[in-house]
């Protein structure tokens, strides 16, 4: 009896371990390409958005109005579309961002299908920590 | 035709793959190599330079995680139990910071770095996993796991769960306070008070780093820290070390870690010192 349990345990172990890895595994490779194709643009695209002058004034953080992020749906949509290097990047960079997030939801979900019901409540716990702090820090 | 900007994206892709291998192998994140890198060498303005290195952090964290998953270096079950006392610490962190004197916390900090390095130091035998008892936590939760290495499947048990999971809520709290990865605390406590192989403790803090960044990183992102050219070089470089990271941690030796932990452990004290001591007299 309690070999079958320890047999099962295994099973659920090896299964998470493949899943969350294919998922952070997949999603490095896309937030590489989005970001690398951004990048791409933005050195060897047909108009350069910085001028080699400014290169240092960037990075004092003089000119910051310049390097607005984009925040809304709607920038993303209009930003990729135009072929915006800025814009590419940034979506890459928060898809890098979310990953982690992402990765303690599904394992979350994952450890409800397997009813390993207290793993399932520590990583939801974890997971309901993080959208706090989210809400926090935009209103701080 | 090839200007400056070619030139600073290219050298700061390769500073970030040595970043990312560097991070990945000793479960710190790489954010100790990549603000100095942009502050001193590149004169970044110091916000820019640390929305970078958050971005480094998840990074290494994303890049290493899926291979130290896979080879089970990293122990998924112990790093989802630590989650939630990292993720509160940063959150109350957050919340401390207008009462707590930062002075103060930099001299705590560096003094825990100290202790740290010379009880690693002194744990220098790596023979001793099979004297480990699983503490009553460990048993329930089913901590213990094995890892291999040369070929040899190494079991080892988990024991002090509560003081591993309180001294993570301590990191959380620091972390979230100085702005630094908590890293150099996670591998100790997981390797001194929680008894587990040093390379698991660096592969699990590594799994761990991207939920504890990712936790401040949209604040960062918002107020406009993380920008495409500073952060894309870094998140490109890093993701190409810290696939190389795990690879080099299969050929290397406990010991050999061990030895590079207490050296990095030491240099960061001092500096965490030496920035008190700048406080001090100003």
């Amino acid at each position: 009896m309690t070999i079958r349990k320890e047999e099962q345990q295994e099973k659920n172990n090896s299964h998470m371990e493949k899943v969350i890895g294919a998922l952070l595994q997949n999603g490095v490779i896309i937030c590489f390409v989005i970001i690398g194709a951004g990048l791409f643009i933005m050195l060897f695209g047909s108009e350069s958005q910085i001028s080699q002058t400014s290169l240092r004034e960037i990075l004092k953080g003089e000119e910051l109005s310049e390097f607005k992020n984009p925040k809304s749906v709607e920038d993303f949509f209009q930003g990729i579309f135009a072929g915006r290097a800025d814009v590419i990047i940034a979506s890459g960079l928060l898809l890098l961002i979310s990953l982690p997030i992402l990765r303690v939801f599904v394992s979350s979900v994952l450890f409800a299908f397997q009813k390993s019901w207290v793993f399932c409540i520590i990583t939801l716990s974890v997971f309901l920590i993080l959208l706090s702090g989210l809400i926090l820090g935009q209103n701080h | 035709m090839y200007s400056n900007l070619h030139f600073f994206e290219l050298l700061l892709f390769f500073i970030s793959i040595g970043a990312g291998i560097f991070g990945s192998l000793l479960g710190l994140g790489g954010g100790i190599l990549i603000v100095p890198t942009l502050t001193l060498l590149f004169g970044v303005n110091i916000r820019y330079a640390v929305g970078a290195s958050i971005i480094s952090v998840i990074a290494t964290s994303s890049g290493a995680a899926a291979k130290y998953v896979k080879e089970r270096m990293a122990n998924m079950r112990v790093s989802m139990v630590l989650e939630v006392a990292t993720t509160m610490g940063a959150l109350l962190g957050v919340m401390l910071v207008p009462f707590l004197p930062t002075q103060f916390l930099y001299v705590i900090f560096s003094l825990l770095l100290f202790y740290s390095a010379i009880s690693m130091f002194r744990t220098r035998q790596e023979n001793s996993l099979s004297e480990v008892k699983n503490d009553y936590l460990a048993e329930k939760l089913k901590l213990s796991s094995s890892y291999s290495e040369k070929g040899k499947k190494i079991f080892y048990n988990v024991t002090r769960v509560p003081y591993g999971f309180s001294i993570m809520l301590g990191a959380g709290v620091i972390s979230a306070l100085l702005g630094i990865g908590s890293g150099v605390l996670k591998v100790p406590a997981m390797d001194q008070t929680m008894r587990l192989p040093l390379k698991v403790s660096s592969a699990t803090s590594t799994f761990m780093l991207g939920v504890t960044a990712a936790a401040s990183a949209g604040a960062y992102y918002m107020r406009g820290d993380i920008i495409p050219i500073i952060a894309a070089p870094v998140a490109l470089g890093v993701l190409v070390g810290s696939s190389l990271g795990p690879k080099i941690m299969m050929k290397t030796s406990n010991e050999r870690l061990r030895k590079i932990f207490v050296v990095v452990l030491l240099f960061i004290g001092i500096q965490m010192a030496l920035k008190a001591f700048r406080m001090e007299s100003q």
